[in-house]
């Protein structure tokens, strides 16, 4: 009989453990699928568009004004490979009808008549494409997007007020190639030619903005290169194709990582019960495999044998999850379309295909061949004797080998070492906690006279392999289900609009030094309550403890982890500073002692303040001392407190707070914040109508895009979440099947000892339900705790509370697995003493 | 206690030809006696004693314990019938492998009585000579061992009647004597009746009574 002879046996006669292994991988597998595909959606919806996201070859881009003198240079140094070049300038503000009845924030790009090299803005009828700059230059007209033109209730010929000029609208587009993903973007975009910008005024010292010189391209590589040799400035970024739109990459990517760790979780949970499943059906099978031992197979074949029944398993599990992927991919696709508003087609490649095969492959090999192994080289005298269950023992090497692989996984889908770290840890940390939990009850020695609860409470603290598989998965998918409910509906409070009261109306930036002061006064009079306004400096980073930290080596070619990425983004840009002698409401001082002097001499070293998680990413800590550029002047300051910062209080809030004091002299914008029980729509326009060149945002309306989003993101983890829960359900029904047959000749004997078939039911349901309820109240007392550490740690959120919806949804979830379990009893649990 | 076995047998049908196991069987056992049942492997032994535990139906015949006629007894009421007056020591122990000496041997007692009497389980324990491993799981104990709490077991629910299938078939000989002694001097010294299975006719010889099963029918040779 060959070995494969053996497995088709195996495997046509066994249906229980067939359908068990299938169907749970199925599960396991599917979020990751799913997330796989959306990964590439994202990805190639970025690749199709990255050469007109910067509509260029390539770009040179900064958060300030940049010198003529410079761009002379540049371009003179770079006419070899720079065919041809174009200026856009990026920035917001308000825009409104001509009557200024209605208002709107609007991104708006100062472009030449050059603008764009590639792509375009089209609606139905019209394109707007390769230099459509040149349309607005001739008059003073522009091309808004859709959602400017419903705000402002405007059409085409009609007219807009932009800063200080009134511009006709020439175009209104539906489809815009210069951005992706476009409910993240913080307003909707009006193209405007450059030679008005004066006119509007929005462009001034201290404004926010964005320079941009675009680049047509001989070779855009080594263009690429002769910018990096020219350009050591790091403020002035170089945008190719690769990296656009880098920020939205970045988050977009941040979220497939973080749903990948959620698809790892909830195969993490499948891995678990196929494990145990495995064990049980290998220690069933120990006399089978003893017999083949004696009739002279050897042992490599007997592991073929075993290995070939799993392939085909594993094999049609795969199919079914990308038989089911391609079946529902349009249904998917529409669900994606409502979650980002961007048309995405997620799909599989080829090489999708071989990773998911290895990805499976290794991680149920590392778990069965290490069983496998110990079983066929256990002498056949042992293999009869069922007692002997030495080769069923988890070694110390076999958790490490299993902890360093899903390091290894989880670093792999998040390209993050902290995150990977802290996931594997909080996975690990669960059965600790459900061990150490069974040990405790074990030693407790209680005296239960009750017989049923005797028997059920030392088989649950004595079958520790059991009670550990359920309550773990059941642990590890409870406290994850809590945490993204718990943090859902914190977030949701957060922002809504009923808890507003203490947050800002209105919150304003580009505000000009010389108008602050009327504006104060503006607003007072249009009673207007808790208005707040700061200063803005830009500065430059240049030393920290004596170290360069104004350049940076350019090499964009290595891949880089989230940590560095993300550091190396922060440590390029221009730094807002502040000045200030007291803290904000919502400030908390958290190491040292603010300052409330003032620094008045330039030449004395000034006191800073910063925020938790800035001082953490720059490695800053008390008494570091930090010099910066400010409108070419070198100061020089030391940290002296460390504050914890509640960015949701929508205040200007800053990262870096400098003593007050000689910095009232430099040259700065303003940011203010107000709240007012008037109607905001009105307060905007009257605002706007004194003040044209002043960004004003509706803070209500930015939180109400904001709780939108939360929402779309928490449906789609949700989602992969309530996957994680079925693969527990799934695993408990299986590990409770196994449980029956294991348990036969058990109950054979309390039968024997006159223990009726309806008390054997009600002990096997009894220990499920224990277990159960055992897992669901740990379940959710660690997801509460996780909630509130990342609530109060990173959303400064103090109150919360264990919520209703989860409750339910928990009660609910446990009502009907406890009836699935309870029917399968009464159908299946017939049986006959088999002493 | 009165065991009264009434020309008791039991057969199958085999390709339309009916094939008897046992063919009327008889005899009695009284209070405090002990009989031994021999015969060969096949002879049909365990199925007269799966029968008079309720586990098997005879084909015909009756059998009175203490007047009563158990044969029409249903499932519920053998559950009742074990639990009151039955022990059973089996070949391969049957221990339940999550509970200690102590608890194994305490079990009958809380499934009869709902409750433990701590001071029976010792004694038994100490008369089995294991009261110094009572909190040791079956796992730990040897296979001798295992037995000696599996008997201490069989009386922890004040029997009636032990039955006994191959008690000493998985052990070696000294250690099958020893467990054989503590047996019958367990049945002497609480008066119960004891029906003990074995191959062994020397063993058997230790009983009051031997009965032999041959081609379905018994002769006592004792």
């Amino acid at each position: 009989m060959s070995f494969f002879k053996i497995s088709i046996n195996h495997f046509k006669s066994s249906h229980f453990f067939n359908f068990f292994y299938v169907i749970s991988l199925v599960i396991g597998l599917f979020s990751l699928v799913l997330v796989q595909s959306f990964r590439n959606a994202i990805e190639d919806n970025i690749n199709k568009k990255s050469q007109s996201f910067i509509a260029s070859d390539v770009a040179l881009s900064a958060r300030r004004i940049l010198i003529d003198e410079d761009i002379k240079k540049w371009l003179e140094l770079t006419k070899d490979q720079a065919l041809e070049h174009s200026i856009k300038i990026e920035t917001y503000s308000v825009a409104s009808s001509e009557d200024h009845s209605r208002t709107s924030l609007v991104n708006v790009f100062f472009v030449d008549e050059k603008f764009p090299f590639y792509g375009g803005v089209s609606n139905d009828a019209q394109v707007w494409q390769t230099g459509f700059g040149r349309d607005l230059d001739s008059e003073a007209r522009v091309i808004i997007s859709r959602e400017t033109a419903i705000k402002l209730s405007i059409k085409e010929g009609m007219k807009l007020q932009l800063g200080g000029r009134l511009f006709e609208v020439h175009g209104i587009f539906d489809k815009d190639d210069f951005s992706s993903f476009r409910g993240f973007s913080l307003a909707p975009k009006i193209f405007v030619a450059k030679r008005y910008m004066q006119d509007t005024g929005l462009v001034q010292l201290g404004s926010t903005l964005t320079h941009s010189i675009l680049f047509k391209a001989k070779d855009s590589k080594k263009l690429e290169t002769q910018l990096k040799d020219l350009i050591k400035d790091k403020t002035v970024k170089i945008v190719t194709k690769e990296n656009s739109n880098q920020a939205l990459t970045r988050s977009l990517s941040l979220i497939a990582d973080y749903l990948n760790l959620i698809s790892l979780l909830t195969y993490v949970i499948t891995c678990i019960g196929i494990f145990y499943f495995i064990q049980h059906i290998s220690f069933i099978r120990m006399k089978e495999i003893a017999l083949y031992k004696v009739f002279g197979l050897n042992q490599f074949q007997l592991m073929l044998s075993m290995l070939s029944h799993i392939v085909i398993l594993t094999m049609i599990a795969i199919g079914i999850d990308i038989a089911f992927f391609e079946f529902f991919k349009v249904e998917i696709n529409q669900q994606v379309f409502e979650l980002t508003g961007e048309k995405l087609n997620l799909s599989l490649y080829l090489n999708d295909y071989f990773l998911l095969l290895g990805f499976v492959f290794l991680s149920i090999g590392v778990f069965i061949f290490p069983t496998y192994i110990s079983l066929v080289r256990v002498k056949e005298k042992q293999l009869f004797d069922e007692s002997f269950k030495n080769v069923f023992k988890i070694k110390f090497m076999n958790i490490f080998t299993y902890v360093v692989l899903f390091y290894a996984l989880s670093f792999i889908l998040t390209y993050s070492f902290k995150v990977s770290a802290v996931f594997v840890l909080l996975i690990c940390f669960v059965p600790i906690l459900v061990f150490v939990g069974l040990k405790l009850l074990e030693s407790l020695k209680l005296k239960m006279s009750n017989f049923y609860f005797f028997i059920v409470f030392k088989s649950i603290t004595r079958n520790k392999k059991q009670s550990l598989t359920i309550l773990t998965a059941l642990v590890i998918a409870l406290s994850f289900f809590n945490l993204i409910y718990g943090l859902n509906q914190s977030l949701k409070n957060e922002f809504d609009l009923a808890q507003s009261g203490n947050r800002p109306s209105l919150f304003m930036f580009d505000i000009q030094e010389d108008q602050i002061n009327t504006l104060k006064s503006f607003v007072e009079k249009i009673n207007v309550e808790n208005f707040f306004s700061a200063p803005i400096i830009r500065g430059k980073l240049l030393k920290i403890n004596g170290v360069d930290h104004s350049l940076v080596k350019r090499n964009q070619n290595v891949q880089l982890t989230r940590e560095e990425e993300f550091e190396r983004a922060t440590q390029s840009r221009m730094i807002n500073l502040t000045y200030r002698d007291h803290l904000l409401p919502f400030e908390k001082v958290i190491s040292g002692k603010f300052s409330q002097r003032a620094c008045i001499d330039p030449n004395q070293i000034c006191e800073i303040s910063l925020e938790e998680q800035y001082a953490k990413r720059m490695n800053l800590n008390i008494n570091d001392e930090v010099i910066f550029d400010i409108a070419g002047m070198q100061v020089k300051t030391k940290v002296t407190s460390i504050r914890k910062v509640k960015w949701t209080s929508f205040m200007p809030n800053f990262f870096i707070v400098v003593e007050k004091g000689f910095l009232v002299d430099a040259p700065k914008v303003f940011l203010a914040s107000l709240h007012t029980k008037k109607n905001l729509s009105e307060s905007i326009s009257m605002i706007n109508d004194q003040f044209k060149t002043i960004s004003i945002i509706n803070v209500s309306e930015m939180t109400q895009k904001i709780s939108k989003l939360l929402s779309s993101l928490s449906s789609a983890v949700s989602a992969m979440a309530l996957l994680a829960l079925i693969s527990t359900s799934v695993m408990i029904l299986s590990v409770f099947v196994s449980h029956l047959q294991s348990k036969i000749q058990d109950f054979s004997l309390l039968s024997l000892l006159g223990v009726s078939h309806k008390s054997l039911k009600s002990l096997l349901l009894l220990e499920f339900f224990l277990l159960i309820l055992l897992g669901i109240a740990v379940g959710t007392s660690t997801g509460e705790v996780l909630l509130a550490i990342i609530l109060k740690n990173v959303f400064m959120i103090e109150v919360f509370h264990l919520s209703q919806g989860y409750l339910f949804f928990v009660f609910t979830f446990s009502f009907f697995l406890m009836l699935v379990l309870f029917i399968y009893t009464l159908v299946r649990f017939t049986f006959k003493s088999k002493i | 206690m009165k065991l009264t076995i009434n020309h008791i047998s039991k057969s199958f049908n085999e390709a339309s030809e009916e094939r008897f196991i046992l063919k009327d069987i008889h005899f009695e056992l009284n209070s405090g006696q002990t009989m031994a049942i021999v015969g060969r492997s096949g002879s049909g032994k365990t199925t007269l004693l799966n029968i008079l535990a309720g586990l098997d139906n005879a084909s015909k015949g009756t059998i009175l314990f203490d007047e009563v006629d158990v044969t029409q007894f249903k499932e519920k009421d053998w559950l009742n019938f074990r639990k009151n007056n039955l022990g059973i020591v089996f070949q391969q122990f049957h221990l339940i492998n999550y509970l200690t000496a102590y608890e194994n041997v305490s079990m009958p007692m809380m499934i009869k009585w709902e409750s433990i009497d701590d001071s029976s389980v010792k004694n038994l324990l100490t008369e089995v000579q294991l009261d110094h491993r009572m909190d040791h799981y079956p796992g730990m104990l040897s296979g001798g061992e295992q037995q000696r709490v599996a008997i201490a077991r069989a009386f922890a629910n004040k029997p009636k009647l032990i039955l006994a299938d191959e008690p000493t078939g998985n052990l070696d000989t000294e250690t099958g004597d020893k467990i054989i002694k503590l047996l019958f001097d367990s049945a002497l010294n609480n008066g119960t009746s004891m029906l003990i299975v074995t191959h062994d006719e020397k063993l058997a010889f230790r009983a009051d009574r031997v009965l032999k099963i041959e081609h379905g029918l018994c002769h006592f040779l004792k």
